[in-house]
């Protein structure tokens, strides 16, 4: 395919990152502050909204690659609109936030759309170059929306920390991919695994000790780790979480694991495939390792936590935790519940976060106990923050259970049954927190607080998302099926 | 035309939580008759289905519905009930209309939320005994699991919200792993379907993962059941619950683990049943201690309510222990005496089930009518009630005769049908559970009729406690008088229980 043709595909993040550059264009022009405020925010709605349509406009079934370092395809299509609609969302959640807590808007909707560019890229990356690229990219952006809440200690704070980690991670992230690079003198995640097959593309034919290359791989997964926030690679993550600006906190806890998430099975799938020894260490014990301490110190020092955003990041490295035994186990049918899995959790989150993000505007904290009795100030509110948790925990009625139970079966089927029995476990220990978030919100009745007013725009985001997580729970075939013919493409021979 | 009868009786419960939902919250008056009407609806269809079902064929399942729920996952929407699930719809939909009725004269607090919760946990109850497919019985598990933990946590007593969370994770760790054990049975046999997968015998060569899975039901199971030692859950979340949140509990909820230990351990493992009921009885002892241990532990309690819940322990060891008597006749032939001893272990226990769901419920009801009046449950301070409250009195003695297994009641024939059972196929279990009828006995006599009714009545204290009115022997003379209807006449129900328990046998247990 001729590069003028592939650019139409690139058409959704290009219109993000023009967005992006309009609104910091408006910024300049326009003078009254709070014009700014409106023509940011719907700039930001107007450019993830045509994001979104050209993504269905280039049609979902094409397989093509973009400049020869991005794929698009099915995979790519279903993550893509996953994140916009997680994207748009989170702008809806924030225009009431930014209204009240944001001195500078217009760099803020500007930042959310270079940060779901970022995320676009990387989601589809089948270059190492191009995928610490991207995660750079998503991490720089993701820094500079963690502190924007500028007098806020705690946000620069959780902003450094997120910076110094990031940088590190990133470095030894590029440190692996560069090892790979030398041994197999490939980029193209497909080239690269022709080379450890040992099909060189410089030297000839020769063999290499797959040991050799423990190393490289280790610190690859490293990189993605930090990324989706997976333990042990996840401590800058609930000061980030506490501290940014919570439509921010949403965004963090959704877009990079979401794509993070994509480039992760991309690679896994692509360049290190079953058939190669290193492949097979790749899922075990690396990828399976992961997965089982995400879920246990997720979940354990979740149990300590006071304060809900950071009580909302341990869930969701445990939530990674879960997600990554789909990535270990690896067949047809573990991805596509993966997926749907994916879809569900930011479901979920965005519904959390759609209230935690009224409250820490209203009372400007976030400690469980301003919760208390919040079913009295606002049942709607509290509604969806309950339905949230009971569908990240897994209760029947809600997709949390839907798309546990398919990776639990697709995890059986692949014969790695004591990896459900630790996220059967893991289950049980995470009731203990998820029901302070019940017991704070609903069990309380502390009477004679002041209702909470609840904006229209967060109205909007509770009713899709209360409607997803019920629907995506109780009739979920048709996303069913779009999850298993966004992953089929990995398994297609040729 | 035929109507989907279980789906309407299924959701009846939850059009009428919906239908509460829409009512503004002021309207307390409103929120109650809906709640009352569509509960009685729900009884009302029960009783239908019932009666169906025995006029027809009780023995085969019957008004099944199937439908393709989650085809990629094989989820299937299937219902279907027989003469072990029939009378337990109907105790459900009694309980839960008796419990809501006698709720709106007594809780004025956030009556929107109770109504709404109560109305979906009987949709969860009435699915757990309708569901013929292994993953939405789970569902319905759950789905009655989050509304009883949350009438706990918010109308319970001064330590609800400590017995909320113990017993959400008790339940919730045995039915994670019920969850996993029917993945694994899903993962063995190909099918979701109760019917199919006990056909199936799943794990029928593999004695190690046999016991793994069905160690993983039968937990979950034996959590809800509770069997001894599983059940210190019970008596804080009963203790603690809103009177009507305790009777649906042990009305009801408990009876889902015996259900499921019949429906499903049973018939899917009835080799490792009988390996664990027998040769190591493991089984056999747990029954055997929630007998004996349970009514010992009722002798121990000078709070009311606490007693009656540890008397569950007690009384639902009779249903496991029955079942393991069951479990026993497998692999001894098809002689008849043992089949119909085996029979005879299953229909008492179903019957246990269905006569404790009514006496308890009934005593709960009781305990909560005492304790409205007299604001202590402590037994030590009360005493001669039966001269001011004369119904009060008859009533509880009925109710408490009926428990202990008085001829002519309820309970008498229960206990008679297990013990006729256990006594075939394993006679020292049955000397060593008698010995916890006696202590049944025991404290039914001395500690309930003694110390409430007996002896002198404490006038200055007590002198103004007025007798039942009139919703309150609404709320409890229906139980009474299927107390002693169907101790007078048990065939109304054995006839149906026994026809579904030698299908049961026939076809999974002894074959």
């Amino acid at each position: 395919m001729t590069p003028s043709a592939s650019v139409m595909y690139l058409l959704p993040p290009i219109c993000l990152l023009a967005g992006g550059f309009l609104i910091v264009l408006a910024d300049l022009v326009v003078v009254k502050p709070e014009r700014v405020l409106r023509v940011a925010w719907w700039l930001a709605l107007i450019a993830i909204l045509a994001s979104g349509v050209t993504s269905f406009v280039v049609g979902r079934d094409d397989v093509t690659r973009i400049f020869a370092v991005l794929a698009y395809d099915p995979f790519t299509a279903y993550t893509w609109r996953l994140i916009l609609a997680a994207l748009a969302l989170i702008a809806l959640i924030s225009e009431a936030y930014v209204r009240t807590m944001i001195k500078e808007p217009a760099f803020y909707y500007a930042g959310l759309l270079f940060f779901g560019f970022g995320a676009l890229l990387l989601s589809a990356s089948t270059n190492t170059i191009m995928l610490i690229l991207a995660v750079d990219f998503v991490s720089i952006v993701g820094y500079v929306l963690t502190g924007y809440l500028h007098d806020d200690k705690r946000s620069t704070e959780g902003a450094i920390k997120y910076l110094i980690y990031g940088s590190a991670v990133s470095a030894v992230m590029a440190f692996g991919l560069s090892w790979l690079y030398g041994i197999t003198g490939a980029a193209d995640y497909e080239l690269t695994a022709a080379g450890l097959a040992g099909e060189w593309v410089w030297l000839p034919s020769h063999s290499i000790e797959p040991v050799v290359l423990v190393p490289a791989i280790t610190f690859v997964l490293a990189g993605f780790a930090f990324k989706i926030g997976s333990a042990p690679f996840h401590q800058w993550l609930p000061d980030a979480f506490e501290g940014a600006p919570t439509p921010v906190t949403a965004a963090l806890a959704i877009i990079p694991k979401v794509s993070g998430f994509a480039a992760l099975v991309r690679l896994t799938m692509v360049m290190l495939p079953e058939t190669l020894t290193l492949g097979l260490w790749w899922r075990w014990p690396l990828i399976a390792f992961l997965a089982v301490m995400g879920m246990f110190l997720g979940n354990l020092i979740g149990l300590w936590q006071t304060n809900i955003k950071r009580l909302m990041a341990y869930s969701g490295i445990a939530q990674v935790g879960y997600a990554l035994i789909a990535v270990a186990v690896g067949t047809e049918k573990s991805l596509a519940s993966l997926m749907l899995y994916l879809t569900v959790y930011a479901m979920a989150e965005l519904g959390a976060f759609a209230a935690i993000s009224v409250m820490s505007a209203t009372s400007g904290s976030d400690d469980l106990t301003e919760y208390r009795g919040l079913y009295h100030r606002a049942p709607i509110l509290a509604t969806a923050l309950i339905l949230s948790v009971l569908s990240l925990f897994g209760v029947p009625g809600t997709g949390g259970f839907v798309s546990k139970v398919w990776l639990f079966t697709a995890a059986l089927e692949a014969d790695r049954g004591w990896l459900i029995v630790v996220a059967a476990i893991n289950s049980v220990i995470s009731v203990a927190y998820y029901w302070r978030i019940i017991q704070a919100t609903f069990v309380h009745s502390d009477h004679g607080l002041a209702k909470v007013k609840v904006p229209a725009t967060t109205w909007t985001v509770i009713a899709v998302t209360v409607a997803a997580v019920l629907l995506l729970g109780i009739f979920p075939n048709t996303v069913l099926r779009w999850a298993q013919a966004a992953v089929h493409g990995f398994f297609v021979s040729g | 035309m035929n109507y989907p009868v279980l789906s309407i009786t299924l959701f009846t419960p939850l059009l009428g939580a919906l239908l509460v939902l829409l009512v503004p919250k002021e309207r307390k008056g409103v929120i109650r008759v809906i709640g009352v009407l569509f509960a009685l609806l729900s009884l009302l269809l029960a009783a239908y289905v019932w009666v169906m079902v025995v006029r027809q064929d009780a023995s085969e399942m019957q008004f099944v519905e199937n439908h393709p729920w989650i085809p990629d996952l094989d989820l299937m929407y299937t219902l279907g009930v027989d003469g072990l699930s029939a009378p337990m719809l109907l105790l459900s939909g009694l309980l839960t209309t008796l419990a809501l009725f006698y709720s709106g004269f007594t809780v004025q607090e956030r009556i929107k939320e109770y109504y709404l919760l109560f109305l979906l946990l009987e949709t969860g109850m009435l699915g757990v005994f309708l569901s013929l497919d292994l993953v939405l019985f789970y569902v319905f598990w759950e789905v009655g699991l989050v509304p009883m933990f949350l009438l706990i946590g918010v109308w319970g007593g001064p330590r609800r919200e400590y017995a909320a969370i113990k017993f959400f994770i008790y339940t919730l760790a045995g039915s994670v792993f019920g969850l996993l054990g029917i993945l694994a049975v899903y993962h063995e046999t190909g099918t979701f379907n109760v019917l199919e997968a006990s056909a199936a015998r799943p794990f029928a060569g593999d004695p190690t993962w046999a016991t793994l899975v069905f160690w993983a039901l039968f937990v979950a199971f034996a959590i809800k059941v509770p069997v001894f030692p599983f059940h210190t859950w019970l008596p804080d979340a009963h203790t603690e619950a809103p009177t009507a949140g305790s009777v649906l509990l042990a009305g009801v909820l408990l009876k889902l683990g015996g259900y499921g230990m019949m429906r499903i351990a049973l018939p899917l493992f009835p080799e490792r049943f009988h390996y664990f009921a027998v040769e190591v009885p493991i089984i056999t002892i747990m029954a055997l201690m929630s007998i004996v241990y349970g009514a010992l532990v009722c002798m121990a309690q000078w709070d009311l309510k606490r007693l009656v819940a540890y008397s569950s322990v007690a009384h639902m060891g009779y249903v496991v222990l029955g079942l393991a008597a069951a479990a026993a006749a497998w692999g001894r032939g098809t002689d008849a005496a043992i089949f119909n001893a085996a029979a005879s272990g299953i229909n008492g226990a179903a019957m246990q089930q269905f006569a404790h769901g009514i006496i308890t419920g009934t005593m709960f009801f009781l305990v909560g009518m005492i304790y409205q009046r007299a604001h202590t449950r402590d037994l030590r301070s009360f005493g001669g009630l039966a001269t001011i409250l004369p119904t009060y009195y008859g009533l509880t003695l009925v109710t408490a005769f009926a428990s202990l297994g008085l001829p002519g009641l309820v309970g008498f024939w229960s206990e008679l049908f297990v013990f006729r059972g256990v006594m075939r196929l394993m006679p020292i279990a049955a000397f060593i559970g008698v010995i916890g009828m006696v202590f049944t006995a025991g404290y039914t006599l001395w500690k309930i009729v003694q110390h409430l009714f007996l002896g002198t009545l404490d006038r200055t204290r007590w002198g103004g406690l007025t007798d039942l009115v009139w919703w309150e022997k609404v709320t409890v003379w229906p139980l009474v008088i299927l107390m002693v209807v169907l101790g007078v006449y048990p065939a109304l129900l054995v006839n149906s229980f026994n026809a579904a328990a030698m299908t049961l046998l026939r076809n999974f247990v002894i074959r």
